[in-house]
């Protein structure tokens, strides 16, 4: 699971009321790396939840991957930034799409159910009571 | 016009080796890196890029004509053997093992999503450098159709947790990466929407009814660029109705009438095959919400 899809992912258990962010916990994680596309990230950054975002990278053990605020679009998307080492534009890109949790859990803020990652695939499945 | 060299080697081995190894030739089909495929990759008729060039001068002197027509059936080849070669990969994939009946599974055939998401890309730009989501994935056949045809991010939510190892040991095989997640799709709840383009192949809803329309309503919400379906074409009238009036998507738009042949998957078939028209859908929802 990229961060990309966690930070789309809310809990949907009764009595969550917003069920997100859902917390992070990775047992095991690994990074895959991939060509930068900065038109993706362009359309996909008003898109996200930023917070969220910096926080699942923390929670993986990576304090400074991440500024607490979104740097401002003309500082990103800088002439040139991608191809800058360290660059904002890089740094979004790689907690985006680069990173991939293969075992861990995430964890309804609300309710505290666990929802266990298991080979990559999380487990979003409710028994019927939680509906 | 040059295609660079994975188009000449690609030629000699369909001369040489036959359809059945280009399915081993994945980087072919990635062909050149995708900035300079933009430019050489012509794309099918009727696509909003083929309107932009030049209209053939009514008298053209007879030499000029014939290099123009090489030229034309050397694309059409190149556009076809992409399909082609599309399509072998997806035959490759590993399908349903042990079919659920209580869920509709049946398997996506390589001609179907082929054709699905070739259309997609080609006449609608939807795919290449998109987020796509899979809803129902499967053996994540539509999944893997897109992820090799470069979409940049790609996620398949499926019930059933067999099918969902079963799509990604697909993708692995193709190294690919998607990303699954085990869910039902009525009860997953999406906090922010960066989904562009939804595939999919529903259940049909005959086993449980209005399946299909769950399935849409859910995509209609999620996607901001188009929802591509298949529906049974039996069901066209109500499948537009519904998606307009009550899921507020903007157009809904049958482009083609595919035949779905069925074989005989469960023991209450009594039938070796069958033919099942099915419609492919493009919805455009209202991302304005």
């Amino acid at each position: 699971m990229r961060l990309l899809t966690h930070n789309m992912l809310a809990s949907n258990v009764r009595g969550a009321t917003t069920g997100y962010p859902l917390k992070l916990e990775a047992s095991n994680w690994c990074t895959k790396e991939v060509e930068l596309n900065a038109d993706f990230i362009r359309g996909l950054l008003p898109k996200i939840d930023w917070r969220a975002l910096v926080a699942a990278t923390r929670a993986l053990g990576l304090p400074d991957l991440l500024p607490d605020e979104q740097p401002p679009e003309e500082e990103i998307f800088a002439k040139g930034a991608a191809d800058v080492e360290g660059s904002a534009i890089r740094r979004i890109h790689h907690a985006l799409l680069e990173i991939h949790v293969q075992q861990g859990s995430l964890t309804c803020p609300d309710t505290n159910r666990s929802f266990p990652i298991d080979k990559g695939i999380p487990n979003m499945m409710l028994h019927e009571d939680e509906v | 016009m040059n295609y660079g060299p994975n188009v000449l080697i690609l030629v000699r081995c369909r001369a040489q080796l036959g359809p059945a190894l280009l399915a081993l030739n994945r980087t072919a089909l990635k062909g050149p890196p995708r900035r300079q495929r933009r430019q050489c990759l012509p794309r099918l008729a009727g696509s909003k890029s083929s309107a932009s060039t030049p209209r053939r001068p009514a008298c053209a002197p007879p030499a000029a004509r014939g290099q123009r027509r090489r030229r034309r059936r050397r694309r059409r080849a190149w556009v076809d053997m992409k399909l082609k070669q599309l399509e072998g990969l997806l035959g490759g994939l590993t399908q349903f093992p042990n079919p659920k009946v209580e869920l509709e599974q049946y398997a996506t055939g390589p001609h179907i999503a082929s054709r699905m998401l070739y259309t997609a890309e080609n006449s609608f730009d939807d795919i290449t450098g998109k987020f796509v989501a899979d809803f129902g994935c499967g053996c994540g056949t539509l999944a893997v159709a897109s992820a090799l045809l470069d979409a940049e991010h790609v996620l398949g939510i499926d019930i059933d947790p067999q099918s969902l190892e079963l799509a990604q040991e697909n993708a692995a095989d193709l190294e690919l990466d998607i990303d699954l997640i085990w869910s039902d799709i009525k009860s997953l709840s999406f906090k922010v929407l960066p989904v562009d383009t939804v595939v999919m192949n529903p259940p049909f809803g005959t086993r449980k009814r209005g399946a299909d329309m769950e399935f849409l309503a859910v995509a209609l919400k999620v996607a901001s660029k188009a929802v591509y379906s298949l529906h049974k074409t039996s069901t066209r009238e109500h499948i537009k109705k519904m998606a307009l009036r009550d899921h507020n998507a903007i157009s809904a738009e049958v482009l083609c009438e595919l035949r779905y042949d069925l074989p005989r998957t469960y023991k209450f078939h009594n039938k070796k095959e069958v033919d099942i028209a099915v419609d492919l859908w493009r919805f455009v929802p209202n991302a304005r919400r």
